[in-house]
């Protein structure tokens, strides 16, 4: 009995790990996806707009971001 | 324009104002603790002001009391710019800031006068943590209810830090504090035994963890890049990193309970989950000082950039020394000793304050609509001060903590021990002195904050700040949650 015991526990502690090794290579794999570099380029700008004065400085920002 | 709404930045001022008062009062008196130990007769016979009476009240003024308000003021405010939006319920907002006085208040007038729980982190009775937990769940809807109505898609990186920290304090205090009162001033915990200890080091660990980790690394995320004035060194590698501090940083409270009832394999499970964790925590660290890559120019004339890049460097010492310590046999020498004592201050002076401190500076000029800090030489001096009682602080506790671990296990070829424990007692007092006199230092740099906060606050005070309008980006096309008009 202890014995069917210790096995379940080697496989389930086995499984545990290859589910949780599976989940950190896909956050690698989300974070680096191709389709996250445009939101996070944006997302990386976000700290330095806030010393530019007022909206109108934002929207200049903004202006230059949106070009090619 | 008619139709802008502005940044909610009052409740942001009001923190800012707590933060440094709170500092002052949590800093001094924990140099009167350390004052006491280095000259016991300094408690004058009063029971509320002896020491086990009167270390709580440091330890709550530092932590939850100076860096709540410090990570509650700057998370309305990073919240707020990084989503383009005004606060969502300014009133719940302010609600919080009112709320957490008065629990800081509480907390610190019941637990000198032997009101206390007992747990370390966790001491104020039950009737404070109601009221502790009715104000962090406003906070938290406060906080989401602010992310929901965001202008931009994604979410910065710091506010999924901010996240953890709220759900995961809010889980921790609320599961940690579950007990029975039996009058207004006494109650019992549900938890018994080991069970208790497992229990109450799974939250204390995680106080650090999400309270004096997370949260700070939210501040880290924000204020850091625009004081460089660089993007992060890499946005997609701050993701990867959180989602391994959080999953990893849970299970690691265990190694508090080395060589204790707690059954061996959780110890060793406490003691391989603080060992991964150093890999997240340096890959914080170097992602923070890798975006100052290009602007090390800074640090010769921004004395906030100073504060953070060494604020980094000490985030990576103690969570490097932390790892190690969980490690069972260098935890047989350091556990008990002077040495925890060094580590977490090496945290919380190093890393904790300054990154606070830092941040401090980058937001309050913003925050009082001014240009700049009212004086520059005042950041200056209090940089060298904090820096100088940090490594006086560090530096003595590390010889007295070792001096002790090695005193302590010394033993004679009869087996009896070589010192008697007031032997240990007075190799280290010269250390003492020294600790003493670093906390007066870095208590005199929080002196000098606060009156360059106050000068800078000046216009603020006299009401004559405009509030900042919120920059109300074009819709991005199939945006989730729907744009939000410009009309707040």
């Amino acid at each position: 009995m202890s014995d069917v015991w210790t096995d379940f526990w080697g496989h389930l502690t086995g499984v545990i790990i290859v589910v949780i090794m599976f989940t950190f290579i896909c956050i690698w794999a989300w974070a680096w996806s191709g389709r996250h570099k445009k939101p996070f380029d944006r997302m990386a700008q976000l700290p330095m707009e806030d010393d530019m004065d007022h909206y109108g400085a934002t929207q200049n920002a903004r202006a230059k971001d949106q070009q090619p | 324009m008619p139709n802008t709404e502005y940044y909610h930045d009052r409740v942001v001022r009001l923190f800012l104002l707590a933060a440094a008062v709170w500092g002052i009062i949590g800093m001094s008196v924990g140099v009167y603790a350390a004052a006491e130990l280095m000259w016991p007769a300094l408690n004058f016979d009063i029971p509320w002001l002896t020491f086990s009476r009167i270390r709580p009240d440091h330890t709550f003024g530092v932590i939850f009391a100076f860096g709540g308000s410090a990570l509650m003021g700057t998370c309305y405010y990073v919240v707020q710019r990084t989503g383009h939006t005004r606060l969502a319920l300014p009133n719940l907002a302010l609600m919080t800031f009112w709320g957490w006085q008065l629990v800081c208040v509480l907390a610190m007038t019941t637990m000198p006068l032997g009101i206390t729980q007992s747990k370390e982190y966790a001491e104020p009775e039950w009737f404070v943590d109601i009221l502790i937990a009715v104000v962090w769940v406003s906070f938290g809807v406060v906080f989401f209810a602010t992310l929901a109505r965001r202008r931009i898609k994604h979410i910065y990186v710091a506010n999924w830090y901010y996240g953890a920290f709220i759900i995961a304090v809010g889980l921790l205090h609320i599961v940690n504090n579950i007990a029975l009162p039996v009058s207004l001033t006494k109650s019992y915990p549900v938890y018994s035994g080991v069970v208790d200890a497992m229990v109450q080091w799974w939250y204390g660990h995680n106080a650090v963890a999400f309270f004096l980790t997370a949260g700070f690394l939210g501040m880290m995320y924000y204020f850091v890049p625009r004081q460089a004035q660089q993007p992060l060194w890499s946005y997609r590698f701050s993701i990867v990193n959180f989602w391994a501090l959080i999953s990893v940083y849970m299970w690691a409270g265990s190694h508090h309970l080395m060589y204790t009832a707690l059954p061996d394999w959780v110890q060793s499970v406490g003691m391989a989950f603080s060992l991964i964790l150093l890999m997240p925590s340096w890959g914080s660290a170097a992602n923070g000082l890798l975006t100052f890559n290009g602007s090390w120019s800074k640090l010769k004339t921004d004395p906030a950039a100073k504060f953070m890049v060494l604020a980094l460097v000490f985030y990576a010492a103690a969570t490097f020394e932390g790892s190690m310590m969980a490690i069972k046999t260098v935890n047989s020498l350091s556990h008990y000793t002077d040495w925890t004592i060094a580590h977490v201050h090496s945290g919380s002076i190093g890393w904790v304050a300054m990154i606070t401190i830092g941040s401090l500076y980058a937001m309050a000029p913003r925050a009082l609509g001014q240009e700049a800090m009212y004086s520059r030489a005042g950041m200056e001096l209090h940089f060298w001060l904090h820096l100088s009682g940090l490594l006086l602080y560090v530096g003595s506790m590390w010889t007295a903590g070792v001096t002790e671990g090695l005193m302590w296990r010394a033993t004679n070829a009869d087996g009896s021990l070589t010192y008697s424990f007031l032997d240990s007692l007075i190799a280290i007092k010269p250390m003492y002195l020294i600790r003493w006199f670093g906390g007066v230092l870095v208590l005199s740099g929080m002196v000098v904050m606060a009156w360059n906060l106050w000068h800078t606050a000046a216009d603020a005070r006299a009401r004559l700040i405009k509030p900042i309008p919120v920059p109300i980006p074009e819709p991005e096309p199939h945006q989730v949650p729907a744009p939000l008009p410009a009309a707040g």
